[in-house]
């Protein structure tokens, strides 16, 4: 019966931000339609569309975008494995968590942004310069994340598997690495949202090395021609990538672990 | 049988890190298949001792041995079970948390049975406990009774020599204690091992157990009894023995009031 109810909650949940979402738009619509300003700095949604559709099927922006989502995959993947070295480190020396635990301090205010003109001396400007980026942008928050989760693994978790004699590969894939989903799945939330605001960022920053760039080249290439259109095209692209990760990608993970779990509610 | 006791303790300090006392020169020999039971005021070093018994605690001074050689860590010859319901892993079955002994490495040679045997041996200490039913649930939708059954058949599915319980059943409400205490006294009566059972209640102590290591709290000096229960079995509560033992236990036990410490 709960679960039945929880269903209709979220389908409940769902509508309303479906409903509120046309809201918005028809609103949009209106409101560029009926202003009078011109079309040049606002285009009605319904023109913004168009673009988006005639650039989706011609095949720029989904290779633009394609470019976007392996490099931030990329970087996702090597700020996850380098924050669990880090937290493994911390959980196994007391004097090596100190460490990082400042290291983490000093780096975590750092917006990437302000790492640019660094990272574009030391690696230019191509796709290691924007992959450095994202590593930077996912990789404290989420040590931090990890941290915390070891932490707040039951202390009689650990003492079982002591008293089972479980060997380090065991003790990490039995106990610490489900123990910690619940605070990675919210790191990697953050990681997620962090390194696509970078990436955009450093995209328009950089540009694009040799023909090849994402999203936040295509941002850059229509405010160059004065495509305001393409401009909103874009952001809105941005935007429904966002959501779908966010309700299908992480909602799906967290049911298939931490809530079947019961770790997580 | 082995000809040495399954855990021997000799001349056991415990101080806590402040430098505080708990108690010293503790001599413990737990007896082949017996039923021993640890009562005491909260603070007397109950469940640190039982820790110490376990490997998981080095005392201050003094030695365990099990079987004759000295133990410094936890081993899979004496499991240890909790109050707390936590001590299942959430992320496994029931099924998966019983059998998880007999996959985890360790010397107690059990990670080499063949697959059938193990196989057997989880469906049959689950049947015991009777989670069989149960068996695909996760740990959060089980009661606590039914986590303490489950947290009971993982201890006993590798057939360890020693059970060290700190207070399994003190967080169950009466009637399912009751379910429990006797579902772990068939279990010790089928099967060949020792208990070693932490307790704060006089009555469950003598309800279950074959001796009783009374612990005086430490501001009385931290002194310890051994006390051997002739009372017959099953026991009954109303008896005048009963009575009898119960009263001989709490006045070991002093006063509730710290005094004038």
């Amino acid at each position: 019966m709960k679960r039945i109810g929880e269903y209709i909650a979220g389908r409940r949940k769902q509508g309303q931000r479906i409903l509120v979402i046309l809201f918005l738009m028809l609103i949009w619509e209106m409101s560029a339609r009926l202003s009078g300003v011109s079309p040049l700095l606002f285009p009605p949604l319904s023109a913004v569309l168009q673009t988006l559709f005639t650039d989706l099927s011609a095949g720029t922006l989904p290779g633009r975008l394609g470019y976007s989502l392996v490099v931030i995959a990329e970087g996702l993947g090597l700020g996850i494995a380098g924050a669990l070295v880090l937290g493994f480190t911390g959980h196994l020396s007391s004097r090596a968590a100190g460490m990082i635990d400042t290291i983490v301090a000093c780096m975590h205010p750092l917006p990437g942004i302000a790492l640019l003109p660094i990272v574009i001396l030391w690696a230019g400007t191509g796709r290691t310069a924007v992959l450095l980026i994202i590593v930077h942008s996912v990789l404290w928050p989420l040590t931090t994340s990890i941290t915390a989760g070891i932490r707040t693994i039951p202390q009689h978790l650990y003492d079982v598997s002591r008293n089972f004699r479980l060997n380090p590969l065991q003790t990490v894939f039995h106990l610490i690495l489900p123990g910690i989903f619940p605070h990675m799945i919210t790191g990697m939330r953050i990681g997620w949202a962090r390194s696509w605001r970078a990436l955009i960022a450093a995209e328009m920053v950089f540009g694009a090395a040799g023909g090849k760039g994402g999203i936040g080249w295509y941002i850059f290439q229509k405010r160059v021609f004065m495509d305001t259109r393409g401009l909103f095209a874009g952001l809105l692209l941005i935007m429904i990538i966002g959501i779908l990760f966010e309700t299908y990608f992480f909602n799906l993970l967290e049911r298939v672990t931490i809530r079947k779990w019961g770790t997580s509610r | 049988m082995s000809p040495f006791p399954p855990i021997e303790a000799r001349g056991i300090d415990l101080k806590y890190g402040s430098g505080k006392t708990v108690f010293t020169s503790l001599d413990l020999i737990l007896r082949n298949g017996e039923f021993l039971a640890v009562v005491g005021p909260s603070g007397c070093g109950k469940t640190s001792l039982l820790k110490i018994l376990g490997g998981f605690l080095q005392p201050s001074a003094g030695y365990v041995n099990r079987n004759g050689s000295r133990i410094n860590s936890p081993s899979p010859e004496a499991v240890m079970i909790f109050q707390e319901f936590d001590q299942l892993f959430p992320w496994k079955r029931v099924w998966e948390n019983t059998a998880f002994p007999l996959k985890a490495g360790g010397k107690s040679g059990l990670s080499g049975l063949d697959e059938s045997e193990k196989q057997r041996r989880v469906e049959e200490i689950l049947r015991e406990v009777g989670l069989f039913d149960y068996r695909s649930y996760f740990p959060h939708q089980l009661s606590g009774g039914m986590k303490q059954r489950a947290a009971l058949a993982r201890a006993l599915v590798s057939r360890p020599p020693v059970l060290l319980m700190d207070e399994p059943f003190g967080s169950l409400d009466a009637q399912k204690r009751e379910e429990l205490q006797s579902l772990l006294l068939r279990m010790w009566r089928e099967h060949d091992f020792s208990v070693v059972f932490v307790t704060h209640d006089i009555t469950e102590a003598l309800l279950l157990a074959d001796r009783i290591l009374v612990m005086e709290s430490a501001v009385f000096g931290g002194n310890f009894t051994l006390m051997d229960l002739e009372l017959p079995r099953p026991r009954d509560v109303r008896s005048e023995d009963f009575n009898r033992c119960y009263n001989q236990v709490f006045s070991k036990l002093g006063s509730e009031d710290p005094g004038q410490s």
